[in-house]
């Protein structure tokens, strides 16, 4: 009988003859080298080892030239970042995309201003057996920022490091986080092919990236490190993740530029690149401006809450435009939301103007619950909705406007 | 005089009916063994249980409760309406209410289980004002609801699956409910055997692995039907000691067990009334006076062409149908279409239900008055889940085994003492299969890395350091400092199924009218045999004809179609070898280890006109044949070895027999040596096998990429033979039975006595 090294070998070679399984095949340097652990190489400058298996870099830089928009956008800015000289802007590198309890953080970039300059800290952890050390310096940069701002990091990033700190029995650093792509796929889904940060910064703020690898390319890079412990393949990926997080101050900056532009009723067409984008993301910064953080009832910056309805009013009166209907059913929920009389009277002529010019039948509904609800005008909204139920394309909406009208014509005649 | 005692006399005096009884078995009623409410129970539990009308518990209940709360593991034996929530809703609830951080985790094998446990404890919870929360997390689950599920929920409802590949992988998102996880409830027990048991005991190594780390221990609480070792079974998946509580204090009414062979059509040629019909007929009869019924049958096809006949029999404007609903029930139907029957099974709604094996686990349909299996289904323990379906705590029932055509079926009602004498089968597992160990360990270190030393599981299984060398070689683990560290990207559990079946599932869509509406879904595989292009797929009483099988994108397309016929698939399955690792000389014969591809094919099928059910015609199907890449081990018998000559020298007319029944014995011994079930091996025999040029006999796992159980049959050969050749010399049978060789099927073995030939090639071969 084979040893069972000789047999699960066997298996594992008979795994990788079979076409069936879905195995990846190795790259070539897989069986290569393994340094053992401990035989450090050292990275060059400006990195320095700050304990086993950690090191740090800083990187001065002069701050991008439209900061001035987030400082001024500090107390009530759309994406609610504040001082920007308290926010962290961080991204992380990992061990592999799905998360899970097996994927590390091997790099983490916090960018922060500081006057008219850029700081970039990056630690780095060469080896597995660091991260205690290392997430508590993570921790140290989080910690001492009053906000932080990610790209994705709701998602992806921010529970990883949570969870990176509780597998090894440290308690998580969180502070409020802004994650801006939520704001960036409102403006920008429609019009660029993709909302990854790299296709942003490149159509949006013009940055093109000399030192580069795919984000997808950097956990095989760094295990090809972690077993030849070459430093220079390391390269790309320290470059990768400072034009991320430069880029994110400068995403930043962009979309509440755009914001507070759009307040200006009508800018001068001298505005340039945010004026461009204004058009372009039309709908979706409408919404965006409509989706501000909320104090209780009161939106955050009421000036931004006024620009974004005037912007989805004016969508939804272009008759040909082919997001006017979206553009009038989100105004219109706004508007019923405040339910002030001044924005009721708003909405109802949205409504109106769909269902003369358009034969709406969502402004059908919306109008007729308007009409029977608030006004109870029971006569015009047995009107409205039997001319309705005559047209021919009323499909399934038929059931609920019959049963409406039922309803309505009971109502009307009990007065 | 009730209506089941009336239909009872009915049936004892009608000859008719009597004359094809081959064994009326009454078992008498049973009293109740009760306890008091146990005192330390909060009063608002103890209201609830009022409210429900239990004034004193039963004693397995009372047992169960007192262990788990003393922390012990435990495993109760439950058979149908015997109260099985109770014995782990009382402690656990009760835990709940004194300190409300505690978690418990729900296990049930499928997710149909899940959300009737759901609906089950939100009654108890509701009734009270305890406002336990309960949340069930599987597959179905919307994101939206998974992140409160995890954050509040004090008692989650899931399967293993998930368990393997959702929520132990992502522990850190589960540290609230597993630092506080204080039971884990494993219901159907039973199920977690063979290689699908390795795999869940594997998981559950890893449950307790990721709870040590929080520094929690929670006590586990099995359930398990009947089967011929619980204690065992549970000891095995907990790896512990487990407490037995197999002394059911539930009280039952009288039960009345028919095995029914059904009436001789060709007295010359021996042909009798198919199952079919005749188990809709014994049906209706019950349904007809005024009795709830069920039917089981063995596929999904027969469950619709039941259902379809009785519901058509019933058929009446007039009378509204008789006022009997009869529905049919299985796998594929939407979920919402199952809970609506279960629902109508509870309320009364609906009076019979035809379904497959999907209604034997333990989903509450409520009391059922009679039980009608059309055909044996295969085991032992299962037919005994099925006939108890039927049966209350107080009134008298009737189950009634038809069998029919086949050997096996014949066998069981022609030999009542065997079937009546036969200990449910045991279930046997292997947590340290190399194969599923090696899964189950990366998922481990992927979770938590593994400290130099650490013992995987800490009551068994024997040491991993060759497992790491070979994962560290693959690149997939790292050791850094005294730990392994996953260092790959993957993820692991991705990869890894827990069951040989695969998820991937065809979406049947009705077209009919020009409205595309999912009407239901099947298995791949299975789709291949049911689905084809032109097929008639009957749903929920409805036919359909398929105008496209979409494979590709895991598409049916169907329309409402009536016809008078059916279509049947004819199954062609094959074997290739496609690679040879080894080939030696064993035991007097050749055993050959390898990579083999099996091939299942659907090339033509039948159409079957409804009610007669004879054959009106052939068609052809052109799908690519289902290919599953495993590995085999071959028993080759040539000529000139012991095992070949034994083999040549009996008498030309049994060769093909006594191989055929080789495999029989092999897959009624092979389990008990390989610890797996029998359905984790499969075996072909070969007279003249195409590859190796001589008789062969092949034994291969049932598993995709193999599961280690073939490659470690050599090891156990010589065991396995001598224990085959004791059982067929001492098995009391003539000609074969069940328990050895397999009765004897006398339309094709004409001369001669098929056991004899085995032992005489047994004895021949092991002597030469």
């Amino acid at each position: 009988m084979k040893s069972l090294y000789d047999r699960l070998k066997a298996q594992r070679e008979a795994k990788e003859r079979s076409p069936s399984s879905g195995a990846p095949k190795r790259p070539a340097d897989r069986h290569g080298s393994t340094v053992t652990p401990g035989d450090e190489t050292a990275l060059p400058e400006p990195w320095r080892r700050v304990a086993d298996q950690v090191w740090e870099a800083c990187f001065i830089e002069p701050a991008p030239r439209e900061l001035a928009v987030l400082h001024s956008a500090a107390d009530n800015g759309i994406l609610g970042i504040g001082d920007p000289d308290g926010a962290c802007f961080f991204d992380t590198e990992t061990t592999g995309l799905s998360g899970g309890a097996g994927t590390l953080c091997f790099l983490f970039a916090a960018a922060t201003l500081h006057g008219n300059e850029l700081q970039t800290e990056l630690v780095f952890l060469s080896d597995f057996s660091g991260e205690p050390e290392f997430l508590e310096r993570v921790g140290r940069r989080i910690d001492s920022a009053r906000t932080v701002v990610s790209y994705n990091g709701k998602r992806f990033d921010a529970p990883l490091l949570t969870g990176r700190f509780l597998m090894n029995r440290m308690t998580p650093v969180l502070r409020p986080h802004v994650d801006l792509l939520f704001p960036a796929r409102r403006l920008f889904a429609r019009v660029l092919p993709g909302c990854s940060l790299g296709t942003v910064e490149r159509e949006v703020l013009g940055v093109r990236r000399d030192i580069d690898i795919p984000g997808e390319e950097v956990p095989e890079r760094y295990f090809s490190f972690l077993r030849n412990r070459d430093a220079s393949l390391l390269t790309e990926v320290f470059s990768h993740v400072r034009y991320d997080v430069t880029s994110l101050v400068g995403l930043a900056a962009h979309i509440e530029g755009v914001c507070s532009l759009s307040a200006v009723r009508r800018p001068a067409p001298s505005a340039g690149v945010a004026e461009a984008s204004i058009r372009a993301a039309g709908l979706g910064l409408g919404r965006l401006l409509l989706e501000q953080p909320y104090r209780g009832r009161r939106p955050h910056n009421e000036v931004l809450r006024g620009a974004g309805i005037d912007l989805l009013c004016s969508l939804a009166e272009e008759v040909e435009h082919p997001d006017s209907l979206t553009a009038a059913q989100r105004v219109c929920a706004a508007l019923r939301r405040t339910g002030t009389p001044a924005d009721l009277d708003r909405a109802v002529a949205i409504w109106r103007r769909f269902v003369s010019e358009r034969r709406s039948l969502w402004a059908t509904v919306e109008l007729a619950k308007y009409l029977e609800h608030r006004t109870r005008a029971y006569r015009e909204a047995e009107e409205l909705v039997r001319t309705a139920l005559s047209w021919p394309h009323c499909g399934t909406y038929r059931g609920g406007l019959e049963r409406r009208l039922t309803r309505v014509s009971s109502k009307a005649a009990r007065r | 005089m009730s209506a089941i005692d009336r239909i009872i006399e009915q049936f004892r005096e009608d000859r008719a009916f009597m004359e094809c009884v081959t064994r009326w078995e009454t078992i008498p009623a049973r009293s109740g063994s009760y306890r008091d409410i146990p005192s330390d129970l909060d009063p608002r539990l103890r209201t609830a249980l009022q409210g429900r009308g239990i004034e004193r518990i039963y004693s397995h209940q009372a047992e169960a409760y007192a262990a788990a709360r003393a922390g012990r593991d435990l495993v109760v034996v439950t058979p149908t309406a015997s109260g099985k929530t109770l014995c782990y809703n009382l402690a656990v609830l009760q835990t709940i209410i004194e300190q409300p951080e505690t978690r418990a985790l729900y296990l049930f094998p499928t997710k149909a289980l899940s959300q009737d446990q759901q609906a089950e404890l939100g009654d108890t919870v509701l009734a009270t004002d305890i406002g336990a929360r309960v949340a069930t997390y599987d597959g179905d689950t919307p994101d939206s609801l998974r992140a409160a599920a995890r954050e509040t929920g004090q008692v989650i409802i899931t399967n293993p699956d998930m368990l393997h590949s959702g929520i132990l992988p992502n522990h850190p998102k589960w540290i609230k409910f597993l630092k506080h996880l204080r039971f884990v409830v494993i219901d159907e027990l039973h199920t977690y055997r063979g290689v699908f048991g390795s795999h869940v005991t594997n998981v559950i190594r890893r449950l307790k692995r990721i709870c040590r780390f929080y520094g929690a221990d929670p006590v586990f609480i099995c359930c398990s039907a009947t089967i011929g070792n619980p204690g065992d079974l549970a000891r095995a998946v907990l790896e512990g000691p487990v407490q037995l509580i197999d002394t059911n204090g539930a009280p039952a009414g009288e039960r009345h067990v028919v095995l029914y062979n059904p009436p001789l059509v060709d007295r010359v040629q021996g042909i009798r009334r198919g199952v079919v019909n005749e188990a809709q007929t014994i049906a209706l009869r019950l349904l007809r006076a005024g009795v709830k019924t069920i039917v089981f049958s063995r596929s999904r096809v027969r469950t619709e062409l039941i259902a379809g006949y009785m519901n058509k029999t019933l058929a009446n404007l007039y009378t509204d149908n008789e006022r009997i609903r009869v529905e049919s029930y299985r796998g594929g139907y939407l979920p919402s279409e199952r809970r609506a029957v279960e629902r109508g099974l509870r309320d009364g709604a609906i009076h019979g239900v035809v379904s497959t094996n999907a209604l034997e686990l333990g989903i509450d349909i409520g009391g059922l008055d009679a039980a009608v299996l059309a055909g044996f289904p295969g085991s032992i323990a299962s037919s005994w889940q099925q006939l108890g379906r039927a049966g209350r705590r107080q009134t008298v029932s009737i189950s009634v085994l038809l069998a029919s055509a086949s050997p096996l079926d014949q066998y069981m009602v022609k030999n009542p003492d065997y079937f009546f004498g036969r200990a449910p089968e045991s279930a046997f597992l292997d947590a340290d299969n190399m194969y599923i160990l090696a899964d189950h360990l990366k998922c481990a270190i992927f979770e938590l890395p593994f400290e130099t030393g650490e013992r995987y599981s800490v009551t068994s299984g024997g040491p991993v350091e060759e497992h790491l060398a070979v994962l560290e070689e693959e690149g997939t683990i790292r050791r850094s400092g005294d730990r392994w560290y996953w260092a790959d990207r993957g993820y692991p559990a991705e990869g890894i199924s827990l069951r040989s079946a695969t998820s991937d599932n065809v979406v049947i869509i009705d077209t009919t009218g020009g409205i595309d509406a999912v009407i239901g879904e099947m298995d791949r595989p299975s789709a291949k045999e049911m689905l084809f292009d032109n097929a008639i797929y009957i749903h929920r009483g409805d036919q359909y004809v398929v105008t496209k099988l979409d494979l590709e994108n895991r598409r049916a397309f169907v329309e409402r179609r009536d016809i008078n016929y059916f279509t049947d698939a004819l199954v062609k399955r094959d074997i290739k070898v496609l690679l040879e690792d080894e080939r030696v000389e064993h035991l007097g014969c050749e055993v050959v280890t390898g990579d083999i591809l099996v091939r299942t094919q659907v090339a033509k099928f039948k159409k079957i006109r409804f009610h007669t059910h004879e054959n009106i015609g052939y068609g052809e199907i052109s799908i690519p044949e289902e290919e599953m890449h495993t590995k085999a081990v071959a028993l080759v018998f040539r000529p000139g070895s012991a095992a070949g000559d034994a083999l040549a020298d009996l008498p030309p007319a049994l060769l093909a027999p006594a191989i055929a029944r080789i495999g029989t014995v092999m897959r009624n011994v092979a389990p008990f040596f390989l610890l797996c079930d029998a359905r984790d091996i499969g075996i072909a025999e070969r007279i003249r096998d195409p590859h190796f040029g001589a008789p062969a006999l092949y034994v291969y796992d049932a598993y995709p990429g193999g599961s280690g159980l073939a490659e470690s049959l050599t090891a156990v050969l010589d065991r396995v033979l001598d224990a085959a050749r004791q059982l067929v010399r001492e098995c009391p049978c003539e000609e074969g039975c069940p328990s050895c060789v397999g009765p004897r099927d006398r339309s094709v073995e004409i001369d001669g006595n098929p056991k004899a030939a085995v032992l005489s090639f047994l004895e021949a071969w092991r002597a030469g």
